[in-house]
């Protein structure tokens, strides 16, 4: 009965300060000087541990101590309202601004319930606070270490209901019947049983694809991925980016356009980039595609909407062919289409037109153009018809140049030269050119345009562009990181970052690029996209959000060019993130860990917090790709070998398993008989008096004898013996004992046991001496 | 069995083996922290889905799988219980007698957060067990004290569990309603000096006075044997015991003429009368001393709107049949002694001395009813016990 109680105590305090512990690591991100008060929360808690049942609060006292927390909690609300700014009042919309403020007070009332005299009811209150804490932390963060703390919280909690119900039961319990206190495998049993099944029903329930709930899902928490809703790059939000495993498209890759039996590609580039988007105007932490007011130009290749039955061919030796299936985007979305990058387009036919080379299927197979990227014209939003499209794909005679020439004049690039926002940037990036003519990188001639001083050449474009790329991505200077952090609040993003922090993620060191060549007159372009893939073979091609990435796009003039006016320009891709390859292949623990956690992450983010309308879909969508024929071919080959023949591995494979299946099933019946055994004590003592006279003396009852019977005939047999004469009554003895125990419901005092195991030791012994062991 | 009417236990008999009884009836009970449980994760559920707050979606969904959880463990471990009560010996009222069930667990694995509930209007036992080893029969017993004698409507002993967390609770029926009658209180008698007092009492005629002197003939000396718990200490006789060193005490023949006519006259104008109840007392004392000796008879008669007849044989059955009788005894407001007269004429009637214990004072019933059995009655008014005779308290 101590030990229930013991039990149930314990459990109930660690449940309330798992319950505490979620609400504050909850609430952290709202109201910092929530730690100080979980930490005293955490202490009243282990106080009121230590006086359990020995001290509590008077009623009178509770009731006042009750009040006090109710003023000083109006107090502090009072204070939340009056205070200038910076409050919750103005940072989140009414009414959930009043959430975090619910929590300290939640907070509070735990430790002021636990010190007053508690009853059966009172304990079913403290847990419903206890719950009611982790729902509102639940409502508050998305964060998966929350997650771990909720997990743990449940399990405490189930805990301690388990310790609960055999405490409330123990008064009634037969004498003889008192059961072992509950133990937390117990409860963790039921509760990983339960958040099981839980997981299968909540990714099964229906979705209302309008309910978003924003405070666990864009509190400042970053994934990796794109935002089909929101085409920006965001500066201005920081932390740790989480990795998103979750598909954006796959492709399939042919070496020929045959609709029949196209031949698989399965050579593709592993840095293949995939193109989404591009950008021409950042401002306060944003990179955004405006109409700057000056469009056109005249682009060579440009804008031409035909219909085409079939893709061109523009290089049969090199081009190959790549077929886009995206998943299906939320009713009302538009479709962010993707192609391999650069893009190639045919050369002038008869008629003067360059014919796209990206097309997209439609009405039954029947096939149109329309070039992303080149084109004012827009998909349908939603249309079915846009989820497959294809391209063909020509790879770029030098690597990051487009094949792509643009004749476009002064005025339509001076549109990717902004940079105004970030003046310390513009200083930074010239200082940083000055260095490379004094260290003789660049000539002096480079710098100097007609139009500025300050500016570089347009024939210099391509070294510079190359040298500030190498500067950002191998000097050593700049790291990359999944952690984004801020040192100066009041720069741009972009600037802390090169002058301060100096670690980021792909889009700081292409923003930074970018602004960066933009400081010195070289026009650029941001282009978010993704870059590699995951293949299963056979030319299909898996493209995920970790595969996000972002890159930097300048113009330039190649030497050797045919003088036009305008000029041809071209556009040279540009990587300033540091690959990661200097750390090397070799395994790190660190690496395995920092890996796992981040998938781990991944998957709590896009299974359980940002789990809507649309990812619902998509998993569907996954799960109908998935070829769960491959899984039984597989199993198929795993028994029968390769050839599918081998009939002697397959014997071996069915002995094997009927073995592991016989063994297994002696072990589950050896460990349920054990178990049974250690249910009830009561005859423990005796089956081991039978295992004693069994393996020294070879004594076992024989059928239908009973066990005072068996131990008259034992004794019998000791008394024979010289060497056990002096055990000869403990067989007598032991059965009486099992009989009041067993049939009499009388248990054993603690002394009475001892001395049956004395008892049964030296009868051990005896006999062992006499079998001569 | 017709539907409504509880079997009788043999409460006077040990009880046989019997089958262990099949469940009757399976119920769900949702106790109020269950209810409250429920009502808690249908708001959590419902503020999950509508504000689109997945952990506190999938927090309610773990709440409501523990909830189902502990449903089906509870009635899947209920499915390999089995119970039954078993009520030894003789139940009197106010007099505390064990009320004992069986319990086992058939499967492979052993039972365990379950309980053992037996209650009725007059008592309420329970037994929680925990690890109960499957093949087991665990024998629970608990000391009951009923009040009212009667027949004693007991509903079904029941299987509980809530395992493991307590917010559902299933239950299990087993068997049928039974009833055990409970036996009227037992006061002290000192059967000696009621022999005696029979066969003392005077009466005015000289029929009785034959009687009298026939019943002084009764009681015969017979022989000397073993004190035994019970017997008058008048019937010691000294100087055996001095010689022999035990207590040995004068046994008489009282032969077939010592059997006893015991008429009880419940008459009371109230449903609940304490003279009644003092009047039934007093006769079952008087059947239960008078049927100590085995050779002893007794024929019991209650009168009442509907006479009832009882006739005593040998043993301990028998006399618990009597007793049986009075205590389903019920106050009437009239006493016919013909019909009284008539009903005992219908069996063979003892040559013994005839008893009339009545609620009030002698209204002349004792001598009405002497003259329909042609035989001297004595009355006692059991509102005014005899001294040889001390109520139960």
């Amino acid at each position: 009965m101590q030990q229930i109680t013991k039990q149930f105590h314990r459990s109930m305090y660690i449940s309330l300060g798992l319950a505490c512990a979620c609400l504050g690591y909850a609430e952290y991100e709202f109201l910092p000087e929530i730690s100080v008060l979980a930490a005293v929360v955490g202490v009243l808690l282990v106080v009121a541990y230590r006086v359990e049942g020995r001290w509590a609060l008077s009623i009178r006292a509770a009731n006042v101590l009750g009040g006090v927390i109710a003023l000083l909690a109006g107090a502090w609300l009072t204070y939340q309202f009056m205070r200038p700014e910076g409050g919750l009042i103005d940072q989140l919309p009414a009414p959930t601004w009043m959430l975090p403020y619910l929590g300290p007070l939640l907070m509070v009332l735990v430790p002021a319930k636990l010190f007053r005299p508690k009853h059966n009811g009172d304990v079913w209150s403290l847990q419903g606070i206890g719950l009611i804490a982790v729902a509102l932390g639940s409502a508050l963060t998305g964060d998966p270490v929350f997650g771990v703390l909720m997990l743990a919280y449940l399990v405490a909690g189930a805990w301690g209901l388990l310790a609960f119900y055999q405490y409330r039961q123990a008064e009634h319990f037969a004498a003889n019947r008192r059961p072992a206190a509950p133990a937390l495998w117990q409860a963790g049993k039921w509760v990983l049983a339960s958040t099981a099944l839980a997981l299968g029903l909540f990714l099964c329930t229906p979705r209302m694809s309008e309910a978003r709930w924003e405070l666990t899902t864009t509190s400042g928490r970053l994934v990796t991925g794109t935002d089909e809703n929101r085409p920006s790059i965001d500066l201005n939000r920081f932390g740790t980016l989480t990795s998103n495993r979750e598909k954006a498209f796959d492709v399939i890759a042919f070496t020929r356009d045959d609709e029949i039996d196209p031949p698989p590609k399965t050579d593709l580039d592993p840095g293949q980039r995939w193109r989404q988007w591009d950008f021409n105007f950042y401002e306060r932490g944003q990179w955004q595609n405006r109409d700057l007011g000056y469009s056109a130009g005249r682009r060579l290749g440009g804008n031409q909407r035909a219909l085409q039955l079939q893709l061109p061919s523009i290089d049969p030796a090199r081009e190959f062919y790549l077929e886009f299936h995206l998943p299906p985007s939320r009713p009302g979305a538009r479709p962010a289409m993707t192609f391999a990058d650069p893009l190639a387009v045919k050369r002038p036919g008869a008629a003067g037109e360059r014919t796209s080379t990206i097309m997209h299927r439609k009405f039954g197979g029947r096939r149109f153009s329309w070039a992303p990227g080149l084109s004012n014209e827009q998909p349908t939003p939603g249309a079915p018809s846009h989820a497959v499209y294809d391209q063909v794909y020509l790879p770029p005679a030098e690597p990051g140049v487009t094949p792509v020439t643009f004749q476009v004049d002064e005025p339509y690039l001076e549109q990717f030269r902004g940079c105004v926002s970030v003046p310390r940037l513009r200083t930074w990036a010239g200082d940083l050119l000055k260095r490379f003519v004094r260290e003789g990188r660049l000539p002096a001639a480079a710098v100097g345009d007609v139009t500025s001083p300050d500016r570089v050449r347009p024939e210099y474009y391509e070294v510079v562009s190359r040298l500030f790329e190498a500067h950002l991505a191998h000097s050593g200077q700049f790291v990359y990181s999944l952690t984004t952090t801020r040192k100066d609040n009041d720069l741009d993003p972009v600037e802390d970052f090169v002058l301060n922090t100096h670690t980021g993620q792909c889009t700081r060191f292409a923003s930074a690029l970018a602004l960066m060549l933009r400081a010195v007159g070289v026009p650029t372009k941001a282009v978010l996209g993704y870059r590699g893939y995951e293949t299963t073979g056979n030319g299909v091609y898996e493209v995920l959000q970790c595969h996000a990435h972002s890159w930097v796009e300048a113009f330039i003039l190649r030497p050797g060019a045919k003088p036009t006016d305008p000029p041809e320009w071209r556009l040279l891709t540009l990587d300033p993130t540091p690959s990661g390859d200097d750390a090397g292949t070799k395994f790190d623990w660190a690496q395995w860990w920092e890996s796992a956690r981040q998938n781990a992450a991944s998957l709590f983010k896009n299974f359980i917090i940002d789990y809507d309308a649309d990812q619902q879909q998509r998993t569907r969508y996954a799960m109908s790709q998935t070829g769960w024929w491959w899984t039984a071919r597989w199993t198929w080959q795993l028994i029968l070998g390769d050839q599918e023949n081998d009939w002697a591995r397959a014997l071996m494979f069915a002995s094997g398993v009927t073995a592991i299946v016989l063994g297994v099933r002696f072990l589950i019946r050896r460990w349920r008989a054990r178990r049974a055994l250690r249910a009830d004590p009561a005859p423990a003592f005796y089956h081991r008096l039978l295992a004693a006279l069994g393996r020294w003396l070879g004594l076992t009852p024989r059928r239908g004898q009973t066990p005072g019977e068996f131990a008259a005939a034992a004794g019998g047999r000791l008394r024979a013996a010289a060497a056990t004469r002096d055990v000869a009554d403990v067989p007598a003895e032991t059965a009486a004992l099992y009989y009041r125990v067993r049939f009499g419901n009388r248990p054993l005092a603690p002394a009475e046991l001892q001395n049956l195991i004395a008892g049964l030791k030296r009868l051990e012994s005896a006999t062992a001496r006499a079998a001569g062991r | 069995m017709t539907a409504g009417v509880a079997p009788t236990i043999a409460a006077h008999t040990t009880v046989a083996r019997r089958p262990w009884p099949a469940p009757t009836r399976r119920r769900t009970y949702v106790p109020r922290e269950g209810a409250y449980w429920l009502l808690v994760t249908a708001a959590l559920w419902l503020t999950g889905w509508f504000k689109g707050i997945n952990l506190i979606l999938l927090l309610a969904y773990v709440l409501v799988v523990m909830w189902v959880l502990n449903w089906v463990v509870a009635r899947r471990m209920l499915q390999r219980a089995m119970v039954r009560r078993k009520v030894r010996g003789p139940v009197f009222a106010e007099a505390t007698f064990t009320w004992e069930v069986e319990a086992s667990v058939v499967g492979t694995r052993p039972l365990t957060g379950w309980e053992v509930v037996d209650t009725g209007p007059g008592h309420d036992v329970r037994w929680s067990l925990s690890n109960t080893p499957s093949g087991d029969s665990i024998r629970l017993w608990r000391d009951v004290t009923l009040t009212d004698r009667g027949p004693y409507d007991c509903p079904p002993v029941r299987a509980i569990s809530s395992f493991p967390f307590g917010l559902v609770r299933q239950e299990v029926e087993y068997g049928v309603a039974e009833r055990v009658i409970v036996l009227p209180r037992l006061g002290l008698l000192h059967a000696g000096r009621l022999r005696r007092w029979l066969a003392q009492t005077a009466r005015p005629d000289e029929r009785a006075r034959r009687s009298r002197r026939r019943l002084a003939m009764e009681a015969e000396f017979h022989g000397l044997r073993q004190f035994r718990p019970g017997d008058s200490p008048r019937w010691i006789h000294w100087r055996t015991s001095a010689r022999t060193g035990e207590l040995v005490v004068r046994e008489f023949d009282h032969g077939t003429h010592h059997d006893l006519l015991l008429v009880v006259e419940p008459f009371a104008t109230a449903q609940r009368s304490a003279e009644v109840e003092a009047a039934v007392s007093l006769a079952a004392t008087v059947c239960w001393s008078w049927s100590q000796d085995a050779q002893d008879r007794v024929v019991l008669a209650v009168g009442g709107p509907e006479p009832v007849v009882r006739v005593g044989g040998d043993g301990p059955d028998s006399m618990i049949d009597l007793l049986e009788a009075l205590a389903v005894v019920r106050p009437a407001s009239e006493f016919s002694p013909r019909d009284v007269g008539r009903v005992l004429h219908r069996v063979p009637l003892p040559a013994g001395p005839a008893l009339l214990i009545g609620t009030r004072p002698d209204v002349g019933t004792a001598d009405g009813l002497s003259r329909e059995l042609d035989r001297p009655v004595a009355y006692v008014n059991a509102a005014q016990p005899p001294t040889f005779y001390q109520p139960p308290s």
